[in-house]
């Protein structure tokens, strides 16, 4: 019998992780990693902080160069253009066709498009790949006037990171609170706030109407008449989901590519995993794209098990970080819905707080700036779904991670 | 990380040049302390022993002392990368590379770390 054959398409986090996941898993037969980028999987976060920040480059960023160990076949630079159903053959830009047992579809997403007048004039950017990252990151250093569109987390890490290199940075954001709708009003409109005291202006509720310059960008109209001078400009507005292979394959999408919780499509050959993904959510009562690299890394696992017919390694509740200036925030569990939100620390008065998101007395999210041992800790509450007192998360001399632990402890079997 | 073995024939004297960590029963098992050293080195107290590593995550510079330590693995707290505390390996991303480890013994409730292959500068410390 001829050896199987399992591709991956797309070579970043979830494929690379996938295909490493095959291997440790026992799977004998052919990996083939395909990827349109020319470079070997690297690390996104990183582009809209470090990156432009000119500390580390694509060499740092690398997570695998050496594929013989593993026995992936890393094929870079070339694109996947279809996948024909009735064989399952993964037909390639250069010609070349992989016959393949099974399929993982690990296509992440490109910027989401706007439609304005003037988006390709030189100086205005995406952010999504190393390239862009590594094109625009000399042109802040250069403390000119940046316009960032759009006041999600990689809009705003831009913004940091610029205004920390001198640039002058203005953030457009449509909606009345950025980043509300991962993090709901109250902590976005905290998030706003450490922007604009380290003078970053902000443009809330209030859409653009064109990019405009001869030559090169040179001003930024906004739809209620204003117009802000700028040198750059960095549109980011969302990411849409690589949805066209599953598509062409006849996969049932929807904002994503379904899958289940063991990240199995509707086709039983193929799978898919990463920000590509809606998934059933942690508390499973809907259907969610999660964009971090935690869920690429951790579902690619679950795909991976899936593939080789195993049981599924344990998931975590969903997890996320943004840095921005001095502030490490993160978040975990699920913000909406709380009954009660009970902060640890001050977040009126600093930087350094924990809100616990309370459903009845168990925790259901957590949102925190520079604390990110309540977050871990706050992660094993919510895995082991037992009860907390608002005194022991108030109260800054209990150790909410021996708390957690003994918890954990206590469970095991 | 490997925890060298502490039986009865070891003695203080073979643990001279051995930088001195503290009592054990200072450190909790599952939890860490950090050295005070440039850079610093955590040591970490396991249901099977005492380990050491650099305290510094391979992947950006966060302490790894004050990460989430269950099951012999110690977890970044900025971006979650895992490590294996007895063999340094990096477990997940973002980490690739593995952490130095360091050999550990235990005398008379005290606990050592073999820092003498170490190329940090712990002159300072050594001069303390
Ligand atoms: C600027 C930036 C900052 C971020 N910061 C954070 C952060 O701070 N914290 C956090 O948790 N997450 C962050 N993220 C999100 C995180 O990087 C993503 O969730 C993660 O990269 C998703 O991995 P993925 O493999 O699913 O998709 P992607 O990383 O998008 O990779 C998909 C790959 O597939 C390739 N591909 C697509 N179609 C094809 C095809 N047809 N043929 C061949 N190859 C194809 C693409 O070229 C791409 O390389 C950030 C993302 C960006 C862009
Ligand atoms: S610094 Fe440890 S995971 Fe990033």
């Amino acid at each position: 019998m001829s050896r199987q054959v399992f591709t991956i398409v797309g070579a970043s986090l979830a494929g690379l992780r996938a295909a490493e996941a095959l291997r440790s898993r026992g799977f004998d037969g052919r990996v083939v990693l395909v990827g349109e980028e020319r470079h070997a999987p690297y690390e996104r976060p990183p582009l809209s902080k470090g990156v432009l920040h000119g500390t580390v480059g694509l060499a740092e960023l690398t997570l695998r160069d050496a594929w013989d160990d593993v026995e992936i076949e890393f094929v870079p630079g070339d694109r996947v253009v279809e996948v024909v159903a009735a064989e399952r053959d993964v037909v390639l830009a250069s010609g070349r066709r992989v016959r393949s047992d099974q399929v993982l579809l690990a296509t992440g997403g490109r910027p989401r498009d706007v439609d304005l007048p003037g988006l390709d004039l030189p100086g205005v950017f995406t952010l999504r790949d190393i390239d862009e990252a590594l094109e625009l990151a000399p042109l802040l250093a250069q403390g000119g006037r940046l316009v960032v569109i759009g006041g999600g987390f990689i809009g705003l890490e831009v913004a940091a990171s610029a205004r920390m290199l001198g640039c002058e940075v203005t953030v457009v954001e449509a909606a009345t609170v950025p980043l509300a709708r991962g993090l709901g009003p109250e902590w976005g409109g905290y998030v706003a706030e450490q922007h604009l005291e380290r003078g970053v202006r902000i443009g809330m509720g209030v859409g653009v109407r064109a990019l405009r310059g001869s030559g090169h960008l040179q001003e930024v109209e906004l739809e209620d008449g204003t117009v802000l001078q700028a040198d750059l400009a960095v549109v980011g507005v969302g990411m849409t989901p690589r949805t066209e292979l599953a598509e062409g394959l006849g996969l049932r999408t929807d904002g994503g590519i379904v899958v289940d919780a063991r990240a199995r499509t509707s086709n039983s050959h193929v799978f898919a995993a990463g920000d590509v993904t809606v998934q059933p959510s942690w508390s499973g009562d809907r259907m969610v794209r999660y964009e971090s690299f935690q869920n690429a890394q951790d579902q690619a696992a679950v795909a991976a098990a899936a593939m080789l017919d195993q049981e599924p390694p344990r998931r975590e509740p969903p997890w996320f970080w943004s840095d921005q200036f001095d502030l490490n925030i993160q978040t975990a569990g699920e913000l909406g819905g709380a009954d009660e939100v009970i902060v640890r620390g001050d977040h009126r008065a600093g930087t350094s707080f924990a809100a616990f998101h309370l459903q009845g007395d168990r925790v259901a999210g957590v949102f925190a700036v520079n604390r990110p041992k309540e977050v871990r800790a706050g992660m094993k509450l919510m895995e082991v779904d037992l009860p907390v007192t608002v005194d022991e998360l108030i109260d800054e001399s209990v150790d909410l991670r021996r708390l957690a632990k003994k918890v954990v402890a206590h469970r095991r079997p | 990380m490997t925890m060298t073995d502490t039986d009865a024939t070891t003695t203080i004297e073979d643990l001279t040049d051995w930088y001195d960590a503290g009592p054990a029963d200072e450190i909790d098992v599952d939890a860490a302390v950090v050295l005070p050293l440039r850079p610093p080195v955590a040591v970490y107290h396991l249901d099977d022993g005492f380990y050491a590593s650099d305290d510094t995550c391979t992947h950006s510079e966060y302490s790894l002392g004050e990460g989430w330590i269950e099951d012999g693995t110690v977890e970044c707290e900025l971006h979650a990368a895992k490590f294996d505390i007895r063999t340094g390996e990096a477990l997940t991303l973002p980490a690739t590379d593995a952490v130095v480890t360091y050999p550990v013994a235990v005398v008379d409730g005290n606990v050592y770390v073999d820092l003498r292959g170490r190329t940090g500068c712990i002159v300072d410390q050594l001069r303390g």
